[in-house]
């Protein structure tokens, strides 16, 4: 029959047809199984199938286009586990305790009294001046001696630095767990002896990583199941319908095989891909032992979708307060003195519903900036005239000081399912948004920040096949065959072992909406 | 110097399975999430389109609270707090509806009409209550469902297990403890001051194991023992307080008391069934539709025969086991 697609629909290929039934193919073809796909059926409607347009699509194979720009990285040793080291960016030394000393101070450092305080760097020596708090408005404190070790920390001897000594003290507000302290100056007199220290080296720190488990798919055909031909009394061949996504752009694919092998191995390498896609986006991490209790310790590795939300930065809204502000606060300050003004930019890749909103934001702040928008602009606001005016303008797009250019790109992998756990009238999937690469080295897409990983040894899927009595290329070819065993027919196999692996997770940012607990 | 609010990250443990993973490598290294990265967090907005700000003294999760004096202590603390930063925030609604809460309004960073957001990094987060908005920003982060309660709520599973952020609020916890430890105390005391016969019915109606031969000190040593868990682990008031279940059966009258443990025994010592559905049978024949309707019955003085049959039944039961 004609391939058919629906406007407005994507995702479904049409390639065969199968009665009305809900059966899975499963792992096993026989004849009843295939002549029953085909059983006796009343008279055919004039369009043969109609298809609905409320079905919705599966999702599209975008990602794996994505992820196969980036150069995949192979395991090429004696391990499953691989490792990499990751910088720590710096951060000021901190107040981590308050000595009950200096607690019972009603006016601490008034009239250099000394007082004492727990750092958790040594970094500061004796004669260093720190700020406290704020370059702008913190006092300063003078180290009176080297620090001492103090449990987790330093514990430092402090004055504090005034013009009025008699009348100034250490306000409470920078006596707190928590506030940050930085070396401004070093105060050497004639005869002092103690120069300054240099600061505490970069740190950085090892990290590790296990490829995740396999996956693979199986099926089985008997011998009586492939001599039949899928063909109508005309010779036209049988149709079977699948479940299966489509690229975009991409016309759905047609299969019009009357043999069943040909088209159970096309729709299992589909199905590997598909699994592919799926497991490297939404598998969450954990273990899981084969037969459910005492046998093999399996591991699922996690998705991008996982490992950003774990592992890296995690923006959650409530539903209905996404707004052009949040944006620019959050990428404001992860761009805030890492990258320059002129070299920012974010792209954010997100579904139809993060559109959806990101347009709706952008329109609410345009409209309250201030700006008066004039209707009669060109034809950028509203187009034709009269009674036939179009209302017509969005931003897809947006530029600030704190973000750069801010840009949309349709991932369709993200379009999920409905669900019956979103509750609320519009059932479209939830908004959310994927920043892979905030770095100005990056063009915002994935390549080379998101990379596969597998064995060097295995740099693919592998497929193969169990001849029992029957060879997997027909008849001629089971003449004088080698069996494996004594099967009636034969089996596919296809396998594949590799995982995701995202090396700077800094340098992304998913935003969701919270989910109602 | 004042109180410092501090929420922290919640270190798992990822050696149970032996595998090489990135969390079970930062979590060696003391950390829970890249170096670097962090969450941010917004007051939380329940279905109704309530704000959990910390500050509604109604809010479900206080009415959720069990334990009565608990709950009264939040209430009396949020009311207070929010009349405080009300007040130090130039009289700003702090309602649960209020536009305060919707940061999707706010217009910049500066916008002090709106709340701004939290970003919550690895490690410990420290909130100064001596500044408004720092305590404003605490007291709506611990109550956001993102962040466990404490770190012992999220070992008891109240929070789910991937939650990453707990709040370290060893104020709350120390007047919260110091009031159910005097509630237990009172309790333990007035077990003391029970006859040695009441110990026992008592503490066979809280289920535990005892007997007429158990000895006086071994009735005060399990009585003891329970009292001083928050919570029943396991049997018929599984989850309960265990204080508030003992003073029901503590300040109950002596006859329905005694009513009572009779009937627990005949239950124990099979003289009555119980079936799926909550009716007591002996043998055969219905005896009630449930326990409390027996006790009505016996307690009746009509019925008086009944319950004195039920005594005698009891005893020879008690001899024949002997």
């Amino acid at each position: 029959m004609a391939i058919q697609t629906v406007p407005g629909l994507t995702g479904f290929v049409y390639s065969r047809v199968a009665s009305m039934d809900k059966r899975a193919v499963g792992k096993l073809t026989d004849a009843n199984h295939l002549e029953s796909f085909h059983s006796t059926e009343p008279a055919d409607y004039d369009k043969k199938i109609i298809s609905l347009y409320t079905q919705s699509s599966l999702y599209s194979n975008d990602f794996l286009d994505m992820i196969n720009k980036s150069t995949p990285y192979y395991i090429d040793n004696n391990s499953d586990a691989w490792k990499w080291e990751v910088q720590v960016p710096y951060k000021f030394p901190k107040i981590i305790d308050i000595p009950a000393s200096t607690v019972a101070l009603s006016k601490p450092g008034i009239d250099g009294q000394e007082f004492q305080l727990v750092l958790d760097t040594n970094e500061f020596s004796k004669n260093a001046i720190v700020s406290v708090g704020s370059r702008q408005y913190g006092p300063r404190f003078y180290v009176i001696k080297d620090p001492m070790p103090y449990n987790m920390g330093y514990l430092y001897s402090f004055t504090l630095v005034s013009d009025n000594p008699v009348i100034d003290y250490v306000s409470s507000t920078f006596l707190q767990i928590g506030v940050e302290l930085e070396l401004i100056d070093g105060v050497i007199g004639e005869f002092d002896q103690d120069l300054l220290g240099l600061p505490r080296l970069g740190e950085k720190i090892m990290m590790f990583e296990s490829l995740g488990s396999a996956y693979g798919f199986e099926h089985k055909i008997t011998e009586w199941a492939d001599d039949k031909m899928m063909r109508d009394a005309s010779g036209k061949p049988l149709d079977i319908l699948v479940y299966a996504p489509q690229r975009r752009n991409q016309l759905p694919l047609t299969r019009n095989d009357i043999k069943w092998e040909p088209f159970i191995e096309f729709w299992m390498r589909k199905s590997m891909l598909e699994l592919k896609v799926k497991r490297m986006i939404w598998s969450k991490p954990g273990t899981v032992k084969t037969g459910g209790s005492k046998q093999e310790l399996k591991r699922t590795s996690a998705g991008v979708y996982h490992r950003m939300r774990m592992n890296g930065n995690l923006v959650q809204y409530n539903r209905g307060e996404f707004s052009a502000n949040l944006i620019r606060s959050v990428f404001g300050d992860l761009f805030y003195r890492r990258v320059d003004v002129k070299d920012r930019h974010v792209k954010m890749y997100t579904n139809e519903a993060g559109f959806d909103v990101f347009q709706q934001a952008l329109k609410n702040d345009a409209l309250n900036s201030g700006l008066t928008f004039m209707a009669d602009s060109g034809n950028r606001y509203l187009q034709g005239e009269g009674q036939h005016i179009t209302y017509n303008f969005a931003f897809d797009a947006m530029v600030t000081r704190e973000t750069g250019r801010v840009e949309l790109i349709h991932l369709k992998e993200l379009d999920l399912p409905q669900s019956n756990l979103e509750f609320g009238q519009n059932k479209k999937s939830t908004p959310v948004f994927m920043v892979f690469d905030v770095s100005p080295m990056s063009d915002g897409s994935m390549v080379n920040n998101i990379r596969e990983v597998r064995m060097q040894g295995a740099p693919s899927m592998t497929w193969g096949y169990i001849d029992g009595t029957r060879h997997h290329l027909g008849f001629a070819k089971s003449q004088g065959m080698s069996s494996a065993n004594k099967f009636p027919g034969y089996e596919l196999w296809m396998k594949d072992r590799c995982d995701i692996f995202i090396e700077d997770l800094s340098r992304t940012v998913l935003i969701e909406e919270i989910p109602q607990f | 110097m004042g109180k410092i609010g501090k929420i922290s990250t919640i270190k798992k443990d990822y050696s149970v399975s032996g595998l090489q993973t990135m969390q079970g490598g930062l979590s060696q290294k003391g950390l829970t999430r890249i170096p670097g990265t962090g969450v941010f967090k917004y007051p939380y907005k329940e279905m109704d389109g309530k704000y959990r700000t910390g500050l509604d003294k109604d809010a479900a999760y206080i009415k959720r609270i069990s334990d009565p004096t608990e709950r009264e202590i939040e209430q009396t603390r949020v009311s207070k707090l929010k009349e405080k930063l009300q007040a130090a925030l130039g009289g700003i609604d702090l309602g649960v509806r209020a536009p305060f809460w919707n940061y999707s309004l706010s217009t910049s960073t500066d916008d002090s009409l709106h709340v701004q957001p939290v970003k919550l990094m690895d490690g410990d987060n420290y909130f100064d209550t001596n500044s408004p908005l720092q305590e404003l920003a605490f007291s709506w982060l611990r109550v956001h469902p993102t962040i466990a309660s404490s770190y012992q709520a999220w070992e008891r599973g109240d929070f789910p297990a991937e939650t990453q952020f707990y709040v370290a609020d060893d104020d709350i916890e120390n007047v919260v403890m110091f009031k159910k430890k005097v509630l237990i105390n009172k309790a333990i005391s007035k077990f003391d001051s029970m006859t040695p016969d009441k110990k026992k019915k008592v503490a066979r109606l809280l289920g535990l194991p005892v007997t007429d031969s158990t000895t006086e000190e071994s009735v005060y040593n399990q009585v003891d023992n329970i009292l001083k868990q928050t919570e029943f682990k396991s049997g018929t008031y599984q989850g309960l307080s265990t204080v508030e279940v003992f003073n029901r059966f503590a300040d109950m009258k002596e006859n329905l008391l005694h009513i009572k443990d009779e009937i627990k025994q005949a239950i124990q010592l099979s003289i009555y069934r119980v079936k799926p559905n909550g009716k007591i049978y002996e043998g055969e024949s219905e005896v009630a539709t449930d326990e409390d309707e027996l006790v009505k019955y016996l307690a009746d003085d009509d019925h008086q025969d009944d319950l004195m049959t039920l005594e005698g039944k009891l005893k020879m039961k008690k001899l024949a086991a002997v």
